[in-house]
């Protein structure tokens, strides 16, 4: 506004002296004498523009599009955080409803950022989505606080709702090599006792082959309704990185086969939880699976960022009692095999205490000896449904787990499909009751090994005889600060 | 009717209806202070605008003569970009340089529907686009240093799309 005023000024008192000027008829000449010279730079660029006209054409923008064009160089950057264009956005979605509140929290922060003299045309915008933030995680944790005994974990129903109270969706990004993104909305979650699984399909967008990452993020709307406590349709959202996976396709399939079949699909399981369905006709993805384990989810769906997953604060180092046990008493385990439904076999182990005997660089728990048994009263099976297709892979599985700690901490969780192999495979692992397994279910992670062997009787049942959990001594040095080895 | 003489930057006059001429209220002002009356025939010099741009800028003031005065912003009422009618959209398909100098003329004349309308042109150019779009359509370097864009990304305060 001052430009245009001066301007102005400028163009008046020009005409003024014409006026009073007698030699006037010779405006061609005067006017190159005072002509602004910066006016009559072409302009040909938009961020030649006047801050005070960008800020009017940003004015038009909303808060998806202020966002954005805050990324796009540094001069829009400043502009597009100015306060101008904040208060509007602020005095609607900003979560305090009265009036005064708010003004009181304006005027504290106003002086509290006064000192970064840089920053304070830019407070509103820091202000109103720190507000934003804080509401909606307190709306969402305000539903999650009982510990579900069995697991140690928090309700996952309590979970699912607070993360749907706050309208948290589940984005897989698919980054090919030349960098661009394509984004995928699931439309298939599944919650479980210990895990959710979250599945996307129909995804002919892109090629296998051209896939280098994938990140499977949430989207965490940042606007409710004052009014309703709705989530705003359309308004902005922050995400949350969850999970990233370097897909080296080629590299990757020549070495690694799948851990199941059917006429269709082929399913792979790659490291950190990732299972890939591809179809057997044309090697393109059926489907893509995560399941992702119950600890800490709330927060990694809520506290992480675009660039960076949430990192739980490190628990403090605890001491353990020296002994040939690794101190490791009092321990519990909650074990379930489940498919993308429904859960196939579930079983709480307390009280456990690690073995003297330990294979090479682990402490062992014995869950199910030789000759306890339990019977498995369900096939392990994986079905699979697309809009046009479904099928049945025989012998795969998801497995779930979480070992939690005599304080009921949680020390290992895992949640993998993984396949039920029907031989023993007893060179790789030192399990020495692998040899009587007709069926058995390994699973092998940094902090530890997992292994279930199964018997089937001459009438068809299946038992589980035997179960047995190892913890990595890298594991237990790490969190206790012991070195045993 | 009365006529007035607007001259542009590159010594062209222009010959208008005074009613045409006063939506710009730079010039209206200036008339009112300057006590400007119809026997007074010298050209109003706009030092700031070319004849290109000026003859453009009367040919919508032209047709927009009998236009109600446009309202007063309401920075509380969410601001619409749809509305542009067909013979403003028809008008502004411009290259980007001419639109900008429309923006610039209208700015330093003061005429708050133009003014209006080629924001809005713009903000539509923006609106939608992802940060490497809008630089394209632009033509806007990226200046942003590596660690700077990691730190946008990053920082809790920046909301992204899809």
């Amino acid at each position: 506004m001052a430009k245009r005023t001066e301007h102005r000024q400028h163009l008046s008192s020009y005409l003024n002296q014409q006026k009073n000027n007698p030699g006037r008829k010779q405006v061609s000449v005067s006017n190159k004498v005072v002509r602004p010279k910066k006016f009559m730079k072409k302009v040909a660029s938009v961020i030649e523009l006047p801050d005070e006209i960008t800020l009017h054409i940003f004015s038009y923008l909303d808060v998806q599009d202020l966002l954005i064009v805050a990324q796009v160089c540094r001069s829009w950057h400043i502009l597009a955080n100015d306060n101008s264009l904040w208060r509007p956005i602020f005095e609607t979605y900003s979560p305090q409803n009265k009036d005064g509140e708010k003004k009181s929290a304006e005027k504290r922060d106003s002086k509290a950022s006064s000192s970064l003299v840089n920053h304070s045309s830019q407070y509103l915008k820091t202000l109103c989505i720190k507000s934003c933030v804080e509401f909606r995680n307190k709306k969402a944790y305000r539903l999650v606080k009982k510990i579900n005994p069995y697991t140690g974990l928090l309700q996952l129903k309590d979970v699912e709702k607070a993360l749907m109270s706050v309208g948290v969706y589940w984005q897989l990004v698919m980054i090919d090599s030349s960098g661009n993104e394509h984004y995928l909305y699931s439309r298939d979650i599944a919650w479980h006792l210990m895990s959710v699984s979250i599945r996307w399909f129909d995804l002919e967008i892109l090629s296998l082959r051209q896939i280098k990452q994938m990140k499977i993020f949430t989207c965490n709307p940042l606007f409710f309704d004052n009014l309703t406590g709705h989530v705003v349709q359309n308004g902005p959202y922050q995400r949350s990185l969850l999970q990233t996976y370097d897909i080296k396709w080629s590299a990757w399939v020549s070495t690694n086969k799948p851990i199941g079949s059917d006429d269709m699909i082929n399913i792979y399981a790659l490291p950190g939880g990732l299972s890939l369905a591809v179809w057997k006709d044309g090697g393109e993805l059926a489907f893509i699976c995560v399941s992702l384990h119950g600890e800490n989810l709330v927060s990694r769906c809520l506290k992480g960022n675009s660039i960076e997953p949430y990192i739980p604060s490190v628990p403090k180092k605890m001491f353990d009692d020296v002994d040939s046990a690794f101190g490791l008493h009092s321990y519990s385990c909650m074990i379930q095999l489940r498919t993308m439904r429904q859960g196939l076999w579930d079983q709480q182990f307390r009280n456990l205490d690690s073995s003297p005997e330990r294979g090479p660089g682990y402490a062992r728990f014995v869950l199910i000896k030789d000759g306890q048994r339990q019977i498995l009263d369900k096939d392990l099976v994986f079905p699979w449904k697309t809009d046009a297709f479904k099928g049945k892979v025989k012998n795969v599985t998801w497995l779930d787990v979480t070992m939690t700690d005599e304080k009921n901490k949680v020390f290992w969780a895992v949640s993998s499909l993984v396949k039920v192999s029907s031989h023993s495979i007893q060179q790789s692992f030192d399990f020495e009751y692998a040899d009587s397994c007709r069926n058995c279910i390994d699973y092998t992670d940094q902090t530890g090994k997992f292994h279930m062997g199964m018997d089937k009787t001459d009438d068809g049942d299946t038992y589980i005889t035997d179960l047995v959990l190892m913890l990595s001594l890298d594991a237990i040095n790490k969190r206790f600060g012991t070195s045993y080895s | 009717m009365p006529q007035i003489k607007l001259q542009s930057s590159d010594g062209e006059s222009f010959e208008i209806d005074l009613e045409v001429a006063r939506q710009s209220v730079t010039i209206k002002t200036m008339l009112e202070d300057l006590g400007w009356d119809e026997s007074d025939d010298d050209p109003v010099p706009l030092p700031n605008v070319n004849a290109a741009i000026l003859k453009k800028v009367v040919q919508w003031a032209t047709f927009h003569k009998d236009d109600p005065p446009p309202p007063e912003d309401d920075e509380n009422k969410e601001k619409r970009t749809d509305d542009i009618c067909t013979w403003d959209a028809e008008f502004l398909k411009v290259d980007q340089g001419t639109l900008f100098e429309l923006i610039l003329a209208a700015n330093y004349l003061d005429i708050k529907g133009l003014l209006d309308v080629t924001c809005k042109t713009v903000a539509n150019m923006i609106k939608g686009k992802s940060p490497e779009e809008i630089r394209k359509t632009f033509n806007i370097k990226n200046d942003f240093t590596p660690a700077e864009e990691e730190q946008m990304m990053s920082c809790n305060c920046s909301a992204t799309m899809e």
